[in-house]
């Protein structure tokens, strides 16, 4: 005797090609309240409503103008020699002429001893930067972790920013409010204001790795002066997005920040990790 | 050195070509399914193509940074979305009260205006019925019909197991179906 189908399992595969556009029959065997509820989900299914075409047109032409602006300011900021440096053989011929003319002056300059010469120069700049990013992470022993991201906005301005978020302990019983820190510290050469602050915040799972809880961002603006730092403090109730108590082990992740209407990510490299235990 | 920047200068409008090719795509793809699954949740329509936009402009800020080993494309979009709507319904938690019938707006009018009739009353008996579902299982019947997500990509973005997301699917359409019954009866 042929093993029969879960009535779930059927209904979902007749129900996935149904939404892909395919014309679905459930065969003469299957359950009388199997064929009623798919021929339900037939009925919700072409209930459904669908964009205006006049707004798809123009959310995609408004998309794809602000795609273009992007790329050409990416493009402008880049100039000639940035340009050349990003080629894979000009950095070394560069930096070969460089130190070259370097060793010629300082000899000229008679920094070395003519009677012995000194056959090689070791550079000491390789004008290797990264005109993009830079992350150092420092971990320490309270569940804190922070890391550094350095962009350039447009007009030239340099965002540094450190990014660091604890929790006040490590471990938790069920119920016991979490208070979360998140800390920006301006580690660039210039002040900053920062909308929209506090950032969003997500607790995600250790296992999913989804999120169960965002905090939305808030509505204030700081100004961070040079070497300066802001700190919030969240609360977070251990409850999920639809209001559940959760337990199990959780991290937390900082979402990008806009600044000037260019996304600066707020990477956490060690994100802090904390765990709800439940009691037995 | 002319050469040298005629060439360099090309690789830009490559990039923008590509990087437009690529959103253009992912664009079509995913449009009708975020902007139903947003339907589902927001019954106002210019709301919804709001909401709609402003999930498309964060991914856009974001496409050239997806990470494909990190989530699927359609878990990665529709967690944009799921963060915009927690947004959305933070900020206005104290003015966000639709009613049902203003929930109705929007069923697809290509018949005679009797059948619009028809389809809106049906299309709010619906909403009533998806009311009474529990938060989990009308989050599953949403990323179901309105993105378009199989059970495995529902897992993804739900947490539970692909079979689990099974069981609850089907459970939560026959309850619908009776509680749909029910309102047509009463």
């Amino acid at each position: 005797m042929a093993k029969r189908e879960r009535p779930e399992r059927r209904f979902s595969e007749a129900l996935d090609r149904l939404l892909a556009g395919e014309t679905v029959t459930l065969g003469p065997d299957a359950d009388p309240e199997l064929r009623e509820c798919f021929e339900f989900a037939r009925e919700m299914a072409a209930l459904r409503p669908a964009p205006d075409e006049a707004f798809a047109r123009l959310l995609q032409a408004r998309l794809l103008e602000q795609l273009r602006q992007r790329e050409a300011a990416r493009a402008a900021r880049t100039g000639f020699w940035e340009r050349l440096r990003r080629q894979p053989v000009w950095p070394a011929v560069v930096t070969v002429v460089f130190v070259v003319i370097l060793a010629a002056l300082l000899w000229r300059a008679g920094v070395f001893p003519t009677q012995a010469p000194s056959p090689t120069v070791t550079p000491t700049t390789t004008a290797t930067s990264s005109p993009t990013a830079t992350m150092t992470t420092t971990a320490t022993a309270t569940p804190t972790t922070t890391a550094t991201t350095t962009a350039t906005q447009p007009g030239g301005v340099v965002v540094s920013l450190e990014a660091g978020a604890s929790t006040d302990r490590g471990t938790y019983a069920p119920g016991e409010p979490v208070a979360i820190t998140v800390t920006l510290a301006n580690t660039g050469p210039t002040a900053v204001v920062l909308n929209d602050m506090p950032p969003i915040v997500s607790v995600l799972s250790a296992v999913t790795r989804e999120p169960v809880y965002t905090f939305a961002a808030g509505d204030r603006s700081v100004t961070l002066g040079t070497a300066k730092q802001v700190s919030f403090e969240l609360t977070w109730d251990q409850r999920d997005f639809n209001g559940q108590p959760v337990t199990g082990s959780y991290y937390i992740e900082l979402e990008d920040l806009n600044y000037g209407d260019q996304p600066v990510p707020l990477p956490l490299q060690t994100p802090a990790p904390f765990e709800i235990i439940p009691t037995r | 050195m002319f050469f040298i920047n005629l060439l360099l200068s090309m690789v830009p409008d490559k990039v923008v070509r590509s990087t437009a090719d690529a959103f253009t795509e992912f664009y079509r793809v995913y449009l009708p399914k975020v902007f139903r699954y947003i339907s589902y949740k927001i019954a106002d329509t210019h709301l919804a193509e709001d909401l709609t936009s402003a999930v498309f402009e964060k991914a856009l800020t974001k496409f050239k940074s997806y990470d494909e080993n990190k989530a699927a494309f359609s878990t990665w979009i529709f967690r944009i979305a799921r963060n915009t709507l927690i947004d959305h319904f933070r900020v206005n938690s104290r003015r966000a009260t639709v009613t049902l019938e203003d929930m109705a707006e929007d069923p697809p009018a290509d018949g005679t205006p009797e059948q619009a009739v028809l389809e809106k009353e049906t299309s709010l008996m619906l909403r009533r019925c998806l009311a009474k579902l529990s938060d989990r299982e009308r989050e599953i019947v949403e990323l179901k019909f309105g993105g378009e997500m199989n059970n495995r990509q529902i897992a993804g973005v739900v947490g539970l197991s692909d079979s689990n997301v099974g069981v609850i699917l089907y459970r939560a359409v026959r309850k619908l179906r009776a509680e749909y019954a029910g309102l047509q009866d009463g």
